[in-house]
């Protein structure tokens, strides 16, 4: 009797398997999924040959006509966008994230080994990544102005961020976001100027 | 709500966005760089950071998928001044979106300037990545290719036929995806930046086999129960498959009698191996001279069925059975 349920069973989850695709693919079977006015062939299957040359014969006229083609982007180039070039890279735990270049507003040297060069591990989105370090990076909002160099983040703040133990990260609409060297033909008075 | 204009608020559409993705604004001019990150799985949004005089590039990143923990660019464009807007689109005989075909069947590309503003010079890049017949994925170390540059003048919307570049011994199992990109050349860089990115998959032809008879076999008694199987790989997502026999010898376009069991539906998003049991049908048929055909039906060739394979056969049992009827072309014993 067991030799026949485990025989039962097995062939339930061979019927499972075999017909998997068809359980999870929302397809089916049967007479019923034919066309209601089923038409004669209309052509074989291409072969390899014949699709070779049908695309050598396409080749010739290649797409659009109204240059030449080309291997190599043309003059000027193109913009690289390597993410990891182009950002700060926070690490921890055999994890990584990516935020904007010049993000970082305070980067204590006990916390430098966070700061990476390149990316080792997997990567966390950084909503992830901040909150699984807490206890390493803090978060500080800024205006546009702020961000853009406009207008510099007050003396004061800079202060106290520099006294934090954690890497400050800045946050433009709860995202985090570049924060460029106050320019001195935009910069405008600092709300909290120098006593 | 009257926006502040100089804002310029751009909206940042994507779809089928997860937690894991953010999109980079990055304020050409300027060198701003804002990351928004995603919250909802689609959506439109303000993005509350200006586009600013000299333009800003919007780039889509996204974690990968399942255990894949890489970072990956989706997609880029650049808006504002110093660029002409374009519209990039691929469209196939298959409706389906997003857009995919079968590799022996072309596609077109659409570059539309939008706007009626001044026309710029366009340049096109078009490049693939094949996928893995395993995962019907790019994979860890996708295997890129690129297939070329080439320059339009930007000032009337442009159309263009393809076939599938991909790299492939037999083109006909070629699969993967091409994506072609539209750059525009900001004057002060003299740099190209991405306007639009339109993709497509391309899925391998069908192939089928049919096992149990070999062509021009004469079938006996002894012979006439053997197993019959159907064995098709790569059956296109949306397709119908079965198989007809008729009585004669093979001609394309003869309509036979379906054989019962035989027919297997997909509507899915990747193709599909089918092994289809017909069992011993052979058993049911009178004498006489038969082919065998195993048909897909697509949406290509105006959905008439393709196709896959055929075998001739006899079948001869050497007796005169008055149980056997014939049903056109086809006959069968009840």
């Amino acid at each position: 009797m067991k030799l026949l349920d485990n025989t039962l069973i097995q062939a339930l989850i061979m019927a499972l398997i075999l017909t998997a695709p068809l359980l999870l693919a929302g397809s089916g079977t049967g007479a019923g999924q034919l066309p209601s006015k089923l038409e004669k062939p209309a052509a074989d299957r291409i072969s390899a040959e014949a699709l070779h040359q049908l695309k050598a014969e396409h080749h010739k006229t290649r797409g659009f006509r109204d240059g030449a083609w080309s291997a190599t982007p043309p003059e000027g180039g193109v913009l690289r966008q390597d993410i990891y070039r182009n950002s700060v890279i926070l690490q921890a735990g055999g994890s990584h994230t990516v935020l904007p270049p010049h993000s970082i507003l305070h980067l204590p040297r006990s916390l430098r080994q966070m700061s990476a060069t390149r990316p080792i591990g997997d990567y966390l989105p950084w909503p992830e990544f901040y909150a699984r370090n807490r206890s390493a990076v803090l978060t500080h909002s800024v205006t546009l102005e702020q961000a853009l160099g406009k207008t510099p983040i007050g003396q004061d703040v800079s202060r106290q961020l520099r006294k934090i133990n954690r890497i400050v990260v800045a946050l433009y609409q709860n995202n985090p976001v570049s924060v460029l060297p106050a320019s001195r033909e935009n910069a405008q008075p600092s709300p909290n100027p120098k006593p | 709500m009257k926006l502040p204009t100089p804002l310029l608020p751009l909206i940042l559409a994507a779809t089928t966005l997860h937690a894991g993705e953010f999109i980079r604004q990055h304020q050409l001019a300027s060198g701003l760089v804002w990351d928004r990150h995603v919250q909802s799985p689609e959506g439109t949004a303000w993005s509350p950071v200006p586009v600013g005089k000299g333009g800003s590039l919007f780039t889509l990143y996204a974690l990968g998928t399942g255990s894949d923990t890489k970072l990956y660019r989706l997609d880029a464009t650049a808006v504002g001044e110093p660029f002409p807007a374009v519209e990039v689109g691929i469209v196939s005989e298959d409706p389906h979106l997003p857009p995919r075909t079968r590799a022996d069947r072309a596609f077109f590309v659409t570059v539309k300037p939008q706007g009626g503003g001044r026309a710029a010079p366009l340049a096109l890049e078009h490049s693939g990545t094949s996928y893995d017949p395993a995962t019907r994925a790019a994979g860890a170390q996708p295997r890129t290719s690129h297939f070329g540059w080439t320059l339009l003048s930007g000032k009337k919307p442009r159309h263009a036929r393809y076939f599938s570049q991909l790299p492939c011994t037999d083109p006909t199992r070629a699969e993967g995806e091409e994506t072609v990109t539209v750059y525009s050349r900001h004057p002060d860089s003299k740099q190209w930046l991405p306007l639009g990115t339109a993709a497509i998959q391309i899925w391998p032809v069908a192939q089928a086999a049919i096992r149990g008879i070999a062509p021009g076999a004469t079938i006996t008694d002894a012979t006439a129960k053997n197993r019959i199987d159907l064995v098709c790989r790569d059956l296109y997502p949306d397709s119908v498959t079965y198989a007809q026999i008729y009585r004669g010898k093979e001609k394309l376009g003869t309509m036979g009698k379906t054989v019962p069991g035989s027919v297997v539906r997909f509507d899915t998003q990747v193709p599909q191996n089918q092994k289809i049991p017909l069992g011993g049908f052979l058993g049911t048929l009178e004498d006489g001279h038969y082919t065998l055909e195993v048909l897909t039906i697509t949406p290509f060739n105006n959905r008439r069925p393709e196709r896959l394979c055929h075998v001739s056969f006899v079948i001869d049992r050497g007796l005169h059975n008055p149980g056997l009827v014939s049903n056109g072309s086809a006959g069968t014993r009840r």
